[in-house]
């Protein structure tokens, strides 16, 4: 074994044994914080997390302290990314609990268990929370291993052929492939090796995933037929589903080139040109399911920069491997001068695309890290520490790709800002060393890659920082005496919240507290419900009918009867106490995105101008070209927006927002005024048939339609009589609200 | 009522429509290249059946900087 190959074998070695790695997806929100010590037994256990959860393969247990499950949650129905566990009130007795939280994230297939603990009554000492395990998996890196350097192999492989090796020793004197039998049967190793090793990574990878989601061992995963489940109900199986179809195409099509390459020759060079673009689509499956899915800033861009990183490091990485195990055979009949030109047809070939892949790699890279770190705080953690091995072996290689091109091109413009690499550039002038070397650090950087897609991402601090959940207080005065009642909204953003009533008078108060939530510039309103007493004083209720922010009401009823004490309080609902899903994109993405598009099209520039030269551009050509894109981009825009504008008017039309909106609070005194009014002016209602239509409407209704019908009146309902003035009106509109929802229950 | 595969992004169903979309274009691509490089032996120039070419559209033999393998 050389040195070079000790050299390798010790990088994977050290890579494989020292790196932790963890989940990807984390923890950004829980009710109630982590070691939090609660007053109260807790309706409601809430966990948000930083990206989508799979509902089948996540679950959450209440534990007590001496570890016996409670209950059990899991994750919500209208939000994937949040798991929650209800709780009848007062269930909890004081003591410890641990709440067990196993998450499995769509975007990576990545599962983690973590435990949270909280307290009811006082702390409990000696109760730990245990948090997302960091101990690497050993069967994921290694099936990352294989299927990254199987499938970089293989587009290196056919990317190498297509437009390096063709275009530099391509002859039709070998109808196989073009190329000599000798360097075919080399390739052919090397495909084969690739298939082998990106399969085998492949099946590894179900294994594990299947492994990690039902959390059992590797038998029970095969013969239990678990796998068919992953495979079939996860995202994690159907990105695996559509690269298994890629790499079965590229099986598929290379087999029948090595079967039938004697009776259709031509269908070598077939095969491998159309596998090139196969496999740029299995990196792309690859990338799906990667940390760009659970990007912050724009999913779809950061997915199709980590597949644009991908392209262009397996071609650099892959290419380069396929190139050192194909130069030996391919060179051995040459001596002197004819060597020398012929490894420079290809040397010369193959560095253009380099520099071209080494641009896209930096641009991409850039891109990718701007979507992980937000503070210099993030550089230092371990996702940052992988990085930078990651980018020290990417700075190796790109040290000797300097000195390749200075062997190439000695007299260049480029040579002459490489000077303080001459006295090196003469070791690279025979390439074989220094292509192993490379071929060295290229492996490296593809453990490192596999490690790096591993290693959990920082968490931004920002996502920690909880805005105050908006709190209000009313004092109500009644025939009974002075009630006052307080409460808070938890989060206070659209979702679902929890709204937490105090309620303090001269006598203890037993309930029933009755609550609905409105939202007067909407028109929305929620039914009303009631909230679970807690304890003496204290009520809960949870609502997901808050579903905008602005200003909502929170009306308050402490009673169920018509003349019950009304609180209606006022919380202003904000969309940045939301949990965060999206970012918009700063200038630190922006830049490496728009030099990522430019590398792009310089890359491309080559095969526009091939394209340009045999395009025939005549005026009538180019008039009709012309004609056929603006038409085209038009009646694109037209779709777009008669889609957008179909669904503005639906959106309206399901819920109109109020022409008259309601400037009248509809709280104690509100009700108060409305019900002296109501029993003046309006009491002639319920002497009509279509009173008990009306009050059965009521909830349906707006309060511009019972505000209109105390002077039109409302089918066979009169109007209200006598000269009542707006703000009246209103009070009764709030009363006879009050009115209906008691007659109708 | 669609079936959502991959949707992981902010676009919801349209997540189906890109990736099937890149992924129908690709597919493309691979039938297009396997058919243009039946052509690969003819631009090298060597091929007993070449069709004639334009000046414009030379082959690439003989031509500096290639070294054909024997």
């Amino acid at each position: 074994m050389n040195w070079t190959s000790r050299l390798a074998l010790l990088s994977l070695l050290l890579a494989l044994l020292s790196w932790p790695v963890a989940a990807h997806g984390y923890i950004v929100r829980s009710i109630p914080e982590n070691r939090s010590v609660l007053q109260r037994s807790p309706t409601r256990l809430q966990y948000w997390f930083s990206e989508d959860l799979e509902a089948r393969f996540s679950a959450l247990n209440l534990r007590d302290q001496d570890g016996n499950i409670i209950a059990s949650g899991g994750v919500d129905a209208d939000n994937a990314a949040r798991m929650s566990l209800q709780l009848p009130p007062g269930a909890l007795s004081d003591g410890a609990y641990l709440v067990e939280l196993r998450a499995a994230f769509a975007s990576d297939g990545h599962a983690v268990v973590q435990t949270q603990v909280f307290f009811v009554g006082q702390r409990v000492e000696g109760v730990q929370a245990q948090d997302a395990s960091d101990q690497a998996q050993p069967l994921e890196v290694v099936w990352k291993v294989l299927l990254l350097s199987g499938t970089y192999l293989l587009f290196g492989a056919f990317m190498l052929y297509t437009y390096v090796l063709i275009p530099a020793w391509g002859s039709a004197r070998h109808p196989q492939g073009l190329l000599p039998p000798r360097v075919m049967a080399r390739l052919n190793v090397v495909v084969g090796l690739g298939l082998t090793s990106a399969l085998l990574g492949q099946a590894l990878s179900l294994l594990q995933q299947t492994m990690v989601f039902f959390d059992v061992s590797a038998e029970r995963a095969i013969f239990g037929g678990l796998w068919q489940i992953v495979r079939g109900g996860s995202r994690f199986g159907d990105v695996w589903t559509l690269r298994l179809i890629g790499l079965g195409l590229v099986l598929l099509s290379f087999g029948a080139s090595l079967a039938y390459r004697e009776k259709m020759p031509r269908i070598v060079q077939s095969a491998w040109t159309a596998n090139t673009w196969t496999m740029a689509l299995v990196l792309g499956a690859s990338a799906v399911s990667s940390h760009a899915a659970g990007a912050l800033v724009m999913p779809w861009v950061a997915i199709a920069m980590h597949w644009f990183h991908a392209l262009a490091v397996a071609f650099w990485i892959g290419g380069l491997a396929v190139l050192t195990l194909i130069l030996p055979p391919a060179l051995a009949p040459y001596e002197g001068e004819a060597r020398r030109a012929a490894l420079s047809a290809v040397m010369r070939r193959y560095s253009v695309l380099v520099y071209g892949a080494a641009l896209a790699t930096i641009a991409s890279g850039a891109y990718n890290a701007a979507n992980w770190f937000y503070s210099p705080q993030d550089l230092v953690s371990s996702y940052g520490g992988a990085l930078a091995l990651k980018l020290l072996m990417v700075a190796g290689l790109l040290l000797v790709a300097a000195l390749h091109h200075l062997a190439l091109h000695p007299d260049g413009a480029l040579a002459r800002s490489l000077k303080p690499l001459r006295p090196l550039a003469g070791r690279a002038a025979s390439f074989g060393a220094t292509l192993r070397l490379e071929a060295v650090l290229g492996l490296g950087t593809l453990a490192l890659a596999s490690l790096l897609s591993a290693t959990p991402i920082p968490q931004p601090a920002f996502l920690q920082d909880e805005p105050p959940a908006p709190s209000a207080s009313a004092t109500i005065q009644t025939a009974n005496g002075l009630w006052e009642v307080s409460a808070q909204l938890i989060p206070g953003a659209p979702g679902v919240n929890t709204l937490d009533v105090v309620v303090k008078g001269a006598t203890s108060f037993a309930g029933p507290v009755l609550a609905q939530w409105d939202h007067p510039t909407t028109g929305a309103r929620s039914p009303w419900q009631s909230a679970d007493a807690v304890e003496d004083g204290l009520f809960v209720a949870s609502t997901a009918a808050i579903n905008a922010e602005g200003e909502w009401l929170a009306l308050i009823d402490l009673g169920e009867g018509l003349d019950a004490p009304r609180a209606a309080l006022r919380f202003s609902v904000r969309q940045d106490a939301a949990v965060l899903r999206s970012l918009p994109p700063s200038l630190w993405n922006i830049v490496p995105a728009v030099l990522a598009t430019l590398t792009l099209g310089l890359i491309l520039r080559a095969p526009w101008q091939a394209l340009y030269r045999r395009l025939s551009l005549g005026p009538q050509t180019l008039l009709m070209a012309l004609g056929m894109t603006v038409i085209s981009a038009g009646a694109i825009a037209a779709s777009i927006w008669w889609v957008a504008e179909q669904s503005r008017q639906a959106d309206l039309l399901l819920a109109m927002p109020p022409t008259i909106v309601n400037p009248s609070l509809p709280d104690q005194d509100s009700l108060t005024r409305g019900k002296a009014l109501y029993e003046q002016h309006c009491i002639a209602w319920q002497s009509v048939t279509d009173f008990r239509a009306l009050t059965g409407n009521a909830e349906r209704l707006r309060d511009e339609d019972l505000f209109i019908a105390t002077y039109e009146g409302w089918r066979r309902v009169p109007p209200c009589h006598g000269d009542l003035s707006a703000e009246q009106r209103w009070d009764i509109v709030n009363y006879f609200r009050r009115l209906a929802r008691v007659l109708t229950s | 009522m669609i079936v959502p595969l991959l949707a992981h992004g902010n676009l919801g169903y349209w997540d189906e429509v890109v990736f099937v979309s890149v992924a129908l274009i690709f597919l493309g691509m691979m039938v297009v290249s396997w058919w243009r490089s039946r052509q690969m032996d003819a631009d090298l120039g060597q091929a007993p059946s070449a069709p004639p070419v334009s000046p414009a559209q030379a082959p690439l033999q003989p031509q500096e900087g290639r070294f054909e393998l024997d």
